[in-house]
Formats: C-alpha cells, structure tokens, sequence
C-alpha cells in the first residue's frame, strides 16, 4: 500500500471535525439542512448517513463484507423510518444511500445496478433542486462523473467521454444537453462558495479524465483520445464563463495545451513557464501533467 | 472510550479534557462544559459539527445497538475480508531451498484463488526477514518464479515487506531498485543490537535513506532500541528526532524488552524528545490472540504491524474466528467487557487475573497523549 507524503505534523490531525468546518459542500449541506430539517430529523440523518458513508469508505479498502455489515444495519434503521411524516428526511437519505451504495457495486463490477442506483440519485436530486435547494445541481455533476467512470469500466469509453464533456460543458458554460436548468446567467452572481465548488469540479473532471482515460499512453488510440478531448475543451473555452483568477489561470492553462495541440509546437512549456502556468496551482501539479503530455507527444512526433 | 481528567492546570469550565475512542482508535478534544452536556445524553442541543464529530468518533450510537455483538459483526466480516483477498506468508531464504515449503506456498496460492469472493485483485503478502545482502531479491525471484507458474492469468499481486536488522547503506539499498515498486513496507529493526554506537549508525543511515527516491512514499517502520541508560537515550536523540521528520517513517520502541517500570521511563524519554509517536493499534486488527502458542508454522499468518505494534507482538495469533466469538458471548473471558475489545480483539481463553494484555493498555493514557503530542498534564 502505497501513502501519498504528508507532512508529519499532519499525520495525527484529527481530520474529521477539519472536514466537517472546512469542506465547502459539507457547510453548504448543513447550512441548507439546518434550515429545512429539525433537530430529531438532522442527527438522525447525519446518524444514518454514517453508515454508509462509512461502508463506502470500506469499498475502497476491498472490505466488501464489513461494507455489507454497515450498508444492512443502515438499511434496517432507514427502514423503520416512517416515510410519509418525513419525506424531506427520505429524500436527503436516499441520496446518501444510492451514492454509497453505486460504489459498492461498481466495484463489484455490477455495473447495471450501479447505472440504476446513480439515475435515481440524479432523479432525487432534481426534485430537490426544484425544491429550492439549487446547491445540489454541484452532486449532480459529481454523480454524472461516477457515471462516466462507470462506463469507462465497462469498456464504453464514448459514452463515458460524452458525459464527462457534458459536464465540463455544463460548468465552464452554464448550459449543457445534460442538463435541464441552464446556470449561464447566474454563474456571475454566484457566492464564493458556489464558486469553490464549481472550479474543483472542473478540475476534477479535467485532470481526472486526462490522467485515467486519455493520458497514459503514446499509442494512437489514446494520442487520437486527447487531441480530440482537448478540441471539444476548445470549443467551450469560448463560451468559458471566466469570474475568478483561478478561472483565469486555468483558462490560459488550458489555451497554452490547445495551442500546443494546433501548432505541434513542443515550445509551450518555455512559453507556459513565461506565463507561470509550470508551477503548481490549482492545488495540484497541472505544470507536471502538461510536461507528461508533452513528453508523450514528442514520441508520437519524433516517429512521424 | 476513555475519558482524562481535564488537561489544564485548573478545573473550569472551559478545561479540555481528552476523550479517546477504542472504537474508532482516534481522539479528540472537548471542553469540561461540552462534555457535561454529553455525559448527560444532551444530544439534541449539541451544535451539528459536535454532533458529527462525536458521532463520527463513534462516542454518539444508535440507541438500540448491542455494542459486543457489534463489535464481534465487524471483526467478524473483516476477518472474512482478509481471508477472501490476501494471504499473508513469512519466507526466510532457507525455506526457498526447501521442497515441502514449495508445496505449502503452492497450496497457499491455490487457496487465494479459489475463494469465492468476486474481488478484482488478490494480494500476496510476503515478509522477508533478515532481507540484507541480497537475500530480499532470492526470495522475490522464488516467489515471482512460483506464482507465474501457478497463476499465469496475473491476478494475484504480490507485496513484500523487507525487515532488515542490520545496517543498510545506500549503496547496498541499490540493489533492491528491482523490487521496489512492489515493496509495501520497510521494518528496520534494530533493537538487538549490544553496540549502541552501531545503532546510531544504523539509524543514521536509515535517515539518508528515506529520503531517496523510490524509498520515501513506502511507508517505513524503524524499531529503536529501548534502554534505561539515560546517557545513551541521549545519544540515539538526533537520529530519532531526524527520521521522525520523515512522513513515511513511523518509530516503535521494541516493545519486547520493557517491563513495568521499564515503559515509565521510556515514555517520559520519549515526550523529552518531543516524538510524535503513535503507540497505539488501530481498529482493523483482524486477529484474536491463542493463549497456547504451539502453532507457528511455516505459513503461520502473521504481519510485521501486528508484530511491532499490534495486540499481540508474538506470532501466535489467528484470525478472528468462531473460538472467540463464542467465548466473547459466554462472558468466559473478561475481554467481553474490556474497553480496548475494538482496538486489541480479545485473547483466547483468558483466565481471571491472567495479565497478559498487549502492551498498549499499559500507560494508555501517556500513549493517547504522545499521540496526539499534548501537553503534559494529567492524563
């Protein structure tokens, strides 16, 4: 088992209570939460939710049967749950349960109950938007994102790529096939927190789909992948609703790749080094990505 | 759970204590006024981040829940985890030139095969003990030449965990580049040493070793000696302090040597050198500890964290299983109201007044504190 270094200062944190304060779609959650929910109905949620957030968090360990355990003493307490007094309560459960639960059987590879489990989240959570809680349409794009991973496993890679460019689409935009409610005009008049969200999805999405799905390897396949991902990313980048310097950057970030792309020009790290776009942001290493592109490249050009 | 007495010199209010849970093996800290509010059950008027964290801590459960038999489900299914994905084998470089011991592993890598869980990817995880001067690469390549006879489908990963209890130079270290990405874990284990001035070399050269490349992402357990010579506690100071900077590097007195009055020493030693040191297990010790320890074989299942830290430090354990789970519900054994049940597993008919917990109950909380590296007080 491979750990990613941390600072040793951070080994012992107690990370719960920092994610509980820190994390911008927890505060969100709560925040909405609080307002909708009372005391009895929240702690029994956040106690339920335990369960399966945990037992998601065990999927990841390959402990499919504590995960199991944790997914059937959730189920029994939501069970007894009487569902016609709290329906706001059922629905915000059902969103929890159906996330945790896809993972579980995604990595069991039962792919179709999967699909099924992320469309009823999907389904779930547009009622709840329509009912005001707007915020949600960011777990939308959260589980549109499982869904591509979902069909990349099964070898649909079209289908898989066509819902991850939808959703890049929908966020750098506003407005997306995928979607039904089109964001555009209000994407300018967002909170910062809107705004926090917004942006990790985006480089999530990007930086995950390049590293996973069309950045490993130098044959044709993948190097015809990228060129054609980076050209649909061309395309929304004039739509690109730009507020933030972070927006910006990663605006120009990815400008410098499409260049590279047009040009063949292997110069683009000088010039992405002008421009700083080599150092680390985003709270990554976008700079070391781009280099991995280039060098992949090369390879496929040295042989033309 | 285990509560302290309130950290600060004075008893207000506003005092912290430290709450620790042996269910989730973490802490935290709350003051003495939240936690008259918890004592009493006032969960309704806790704010929503106290409530999640104390739930997440595991300090707020359902109300219906029976916690042995909770705590016996989990072990339970985590035992079958491990059984159903990994197969853990300790192979010293005599057993690769011994015929029997072949058939044994070939029948270790069957059974890891044949389970009937759907999991994608099997683990084999081999120890190596005393893996310096080459022998690690001797016993990878009969492992390697093995299992791709045996299951040339490529679905069984293989994991080492290399114990050197000699000193390892860098120069030496290169050898083991071929190996390195399947190294899991490091263990040096320098507590048998007579010559303190060879350990401090050893741990120095430990140091100019995990910062390498290749060596600083796996995780690496370094195992110091333990003396009551305060002087020479002295000298191994600046190694220490050194190699704890590093992320990947976890420290462990050998927890063998010390006897009661011997761990005082140790743990007030080690809050001088202001280490943060995690004493402690965790939860997902999968293994119950047998009083008769008569069966350690060659394929005896065992890990070097059980071994250094774990609940029991000897090789006589197995995983959890119908024995103690019958015991634990019989109340035959103490363990079925011990507070560190999660954390330690139990122990296979424990008599009355038997004292042979695992190390880490003794001193609790001095270890939750150097954990967490509080200030001292009166834990």
């Amino acid at each position: 088992m491979r750990r990613a270094a941390k600072k040793v200062n951070e080994r012992f944190r107690w990370s719960k209570s920092e994610v509980v304060e820190n994390n911008t779609y927890v505060k969100m959650y709560l925040g909405a939460l609080n307002k909708v929910l009372a005391t009895p109905e929240r702690q029994t949620l956040y106690l339920l939710s335990k369960f399966f957030t945990d037992a998601a968090a065990e999927v990841t360990r390959g402990r499919y049967l504590l995960a199991n355990h944790l997914f059937s003493k959730g189920e029994r307490l939501m069970a007894a749950i009487n569902r016609a007094d709290h329906p706001l309560l059922m629905a915000f459960l059902n969103n929890v349960y159906n996330r945790s639960k896809s993972l579980f059987h995604y990595r069991r590879g039962e792919t179709d109950t999967a699909i099924a489990l992320i469309q009823a989240t999907v389904v779930n959570n547009q009622r709840l938007e329509a009912r005001g809680f707007d915020f949600l349409v960011f777990d939308r794009v959260s589980q549109y994102h499982n869904l591509a991973r979902v069909y990349f496993s099964m070898s649909r890679p079209e289908e898989g790529m066509k819902v991850v460019l939808d959703n890049i689409c929908f966020l750098m935009t506003g407005a997306s096939p995928l979607f039904d409610t089109v964001q555009a005009p209000g994407i300018r008049s967002y909170n910062k927190d809107y705004l926090d969200m917004r942006f990790s999805l985006l480089c999530q999405l990007i930086f995950d789909t390049v590293r996973s799905y069309v950045g490993e390897e130098d044959n044709a396949t993948q190097r015809s992948a990228r060129i054609s991902f980076f050209n649909t990313l061309a395309i929304y980048l004039r739509d690109f609703i730009v507020v933030t310097s972070d927006e910006q950057r990663l605006q120009d970030w990815l400008t410098a790749i499409i260049m590279f792309y047009e040009d063949n020009n292997i110069d683009v790290l000088t010039r992405a080094a002008q421009r700083q776009l080599d150092q680390p942001f985003f709270g990554g290493h976008p700079g070391k990505l781009l280099t991995k592109l280039v060098k992949l490249e090369e390879k496929a050009w040295c042989l033309k | 759970m285990t509560v302290s007495e309130p950290l600060d010199q004075e008893d207000t209010p506003k005092s912290l204590r430290m709450i620790f849970s042996t269910r989730k093996g973490m802490g935290i800290t709350l003051t003495n006024y939240v936690w008259t509010m918890v004592e009493a059950g006032n969960f309704e008027i806790l704010p929503d981040h106290l409530f999640n964290i104390l739930m997440f801590h595991e300090m707020i459960i359902p109300a219906d829940e029976d916690e042995l038999e909770e705590i016996i489900a989990r072990k339970v299914c985590m035992a079958g985890d491990t059984r159903n994905q990994e197969a853990e084998v300790c192979i010293d470089l005599t057993l690769t030139t011994d015929p029997a011991f072949a058939d044994t592993f070939k029948g270790l890598l069957q059974g890891l095969i044949d389970t009937s869980d759907q999991a994608f990817r099997k683990t084999l995880k081999v120890t190596v003990p005393d893996a310096g001067r080459g022998n690690a690469l001797r016993v990878a390549q009969f492992v390697e030449d093995l299992v791709d006879a045996h299951s040339p489908g490529d679905t069984i990963d293989v994991q080492y965990c290399l114990v050197f209890d000699d000193i390892l130079d860098i120069q030496e270290a290169q050898l083991y580049d071929t190996i390195l990405p399947q190294v899991a874990r490091i263990v040096f284990a320098f507590d048998q040493r007579e010559d303190m001035n060879e350990t401090i070399h050893a741990l120095t050269q430990a140091q100019a070793l995990v910062g390498q490349s290749g060596w600083q992402t796996i995780l690496t357990d370094v195992r110091i000696p333990w003396t009551d010579d305060a002087s020479v506690l002295r000298d191994l100071a600046a190694p220490l302090k050194a190699l704890a900077t590093y992320s990947n590097v976890r420290i462990y007195p050998a927890v063998d040597d010390y006897g009661a009055g011997g761990e005082d020493t140790l743990l007030q030693y080690l809050r001088r050198l202001e280490l943060h040191l995690n004493l402690l297990p965790g939860t997902s010790c999968t293994y119950s500890k047998q009083s008769d320890a008569g069966i350690v074989s060659h394929i005896q299942k065992y890990t070097v964290e059980n071994l250094l830290s774990g609940p029991s430090n000897t090789m006589d354990r197995r995983l959890y299983d119908n024995t103690i789970v019958e015991q634990l519900r019989a109340h035959t054994i103490a363990c079925s109201t011990c507070t560190y049940l999660p954390m330690c597993g139990g122990q296979v008919d424990k008599g009355p007044g038997d004292d042979s917990c695992p190390a880490f109950v003794h001193n609790f909380g001095e270890k939750v504190r150097l954990k967490y590296a509080l200030a001292p007080g009166r834990l």
